[in-house]
């Protein structure tokens, strides 16, 4: 049984990194990071975030965050940094959208530097989710 | 060979023994190898990694009270695994405090990862019984052989070694680099590198002309995927151990990861055969003792260990 065990470990620890290497490519997590010893292998930066309400259409940016949003910024941006796109901001727009009545969606912009290799060069990527008011106000 | 020779030069017994050695043998020792001594050593020091680790994240980063419970509770199974009545319990309060760590702290450096890993197998098996003590010896091998190629692997897959991007992104990050490799970058490029930051946009190209740089960067890689090869071929399991810690310690002592390079490397010297590990554990023994010293203001520990995230 133990034996069985260790071979099961060494398997799933074999196989671990393949599986790191496709998260990282498809959902950007942080191949510094969750054990598929990707450490030094590529640059890893923190994101920032920008918010926007939508109201009749149209977007403005979030003014006046309280001391719980932006708690709760860091706490996305803390993941995201770790756990890339599988990192969800869902959390944060549904609070957003709480405290502002009349919108009726909110837009999270994640703004990240990368590596780019074929320049070898620092570029930013600009993704945006949007999320709608699914119950009433 | 007769029964009696071939009974006498198996070195596994018991019920959990493979009828016939399998692919998790290729790392065992020769029959007779006394590697229990090893493993029991390594056992101690990684216990007191964990709790060196714990104590420093409770020292420089903040003070949590968590942070001082789980290094108190390491530092106390530190001491008990030293009395073999005791060693169990410890390997799995040890486990279990490690554990809470990894499971309520976002983005942790991967070597504490390696520490769960590790004292898992430790709570699997016990290095005091024979034929577990002959399954950790395996396990703990094809794991760092794994992890080494790994390393080299996706060094390989990201393509950042191959022009020295990543090395010279590194240079413009960290001035331990720049210090480092100096000697093998032109001036002019080191300071247009170091200028360039590493995190401006659009700042770079992170590349070099330099050949030494260049050669040296694929060297990293290809040494990655060569030793664990090394470390795997019994006749070259040795000198495999040896190239592969100096390697570690020394790539891990310019990156100021003075944690990982420990851990790291004293998993590469568990491939010697026997007592080999059980003799160079004093020296680990003392870098502890240093960085404890550390912890307590009375040695220098910049030169060792970098503070905050790239």
């Amino acid at each position: 049984m133990k034996r069985r065990l260790v071979v099961a470990f060494l398997v799933a620890f074999a196989i671990w990194p393949a599986v790191h290497r496709a998260l990282v490519a498809v959902y950007d997590v942080n191949p510094w990071k969750l054990a598929g010893w990707a450490m030094y292998a590529r640059p890893h930066f923190p994101s920032r975030l920008a918010l926007y309400l939508v109201e009749d259409g149209a977007e403005r940016p979030v003014s006046g965050l309280d001391d719980w949003d932006r708690v709760m910024a860091a706490e996305y941006l803390e993941r995201r940094y770790s756990a890339g796109r599988l990192a969800s901001p869902r959390a944060l727009a549904d609070r957003l959208l709480a405290r502002n009545a009349r919108a009726d969606g909110v837009v999270v912009e994640v703004r990240t530097r990368f590596f780019d290799l074929p320049s070898a060069t620092i570029r930013l990527r600009v993704e945006r989710e949007s999320f709608r008011r699914q119950g009433p106000r | 060979m007769n029964a009696a020779s071939a009974a006498g030069s198996r070195s596994v017994s018991g019920p959990s023994s493979p009828a016939r050695p399998g692919w998790l043998e290729w790392f065992a020792d020769p029959p007779g190898s006394d590697f229990a001594a090893s493993l029991r050593a390594f056992r101690l020091l990684l216990l007191v990694h964990a709790s060196v680790r714990l104590w420093d994240r409770y020292l420089v980063e903040g003070g949590h009270p968590l942070h001082l419970a789980m290094a108190a509770v390491l530092t106390l199974a530190s001491i008990a695994v030293t009395r073999p009545q005791l060693a169990r319990a410890a390997v799995f309060a040890a486990l279990w405090t490690v554990g809470m760590e990894v499971i309520i702290t976002h983005g942790l450096a991967n070597h504490v990862y390696a520490e769960l890993m590790l004292l898992g197998l430790y709570a699997l098996l016990d290095p005091d019984r024979e034929d577990e003590a002959l399954l950790l010896v395996c396990a703990l091998r094809w794991m760092v052989a794994l992890l080494l190629l790994w390393a080299g692997l996706q060094k390989l897959l990201y393509g950042t070694y191959f022009h020295a991007e990543f090395l010279c992104w590194m240079i413009a990050r960290r001035p331990a680099f720049a210090a480092a490799l100096a000697w093998v970058v032109p001036s002019d490029e080191l300071a247009r590198l170091v200028a360039a930051g590493g995190t401006q946009l659009g700042s770079g190209p992170y590349r070099t002309d330099s050949l030494l740089l260049i050669l040296g960067s694929n060297a990293v890689w290809i040494a990655e995927l060569v030793l664990p090869v090394m470390l795997l071929v019994r006749r070259s399991r040795v000198v495999g151990a040896v190239l592969a810690a100096l390697f570690v310690l020394s790539i891990q002592l310019v990156a100021r990861e003075v944690m990982f390079g420990l851990l790291y490397s004293q998993l590469v010297l568990l491939a010697l055969p026997g007592r080999g590990f059980r003799r160079v554990a004093p020296l680990y023994a003392l870098a502890y003792a240093y960085l404890a010293a550390s912890l307590l203001g009375l040695v220098p520990a910049d030169w060792l260990m970098k503070r905050g995230g790239l």
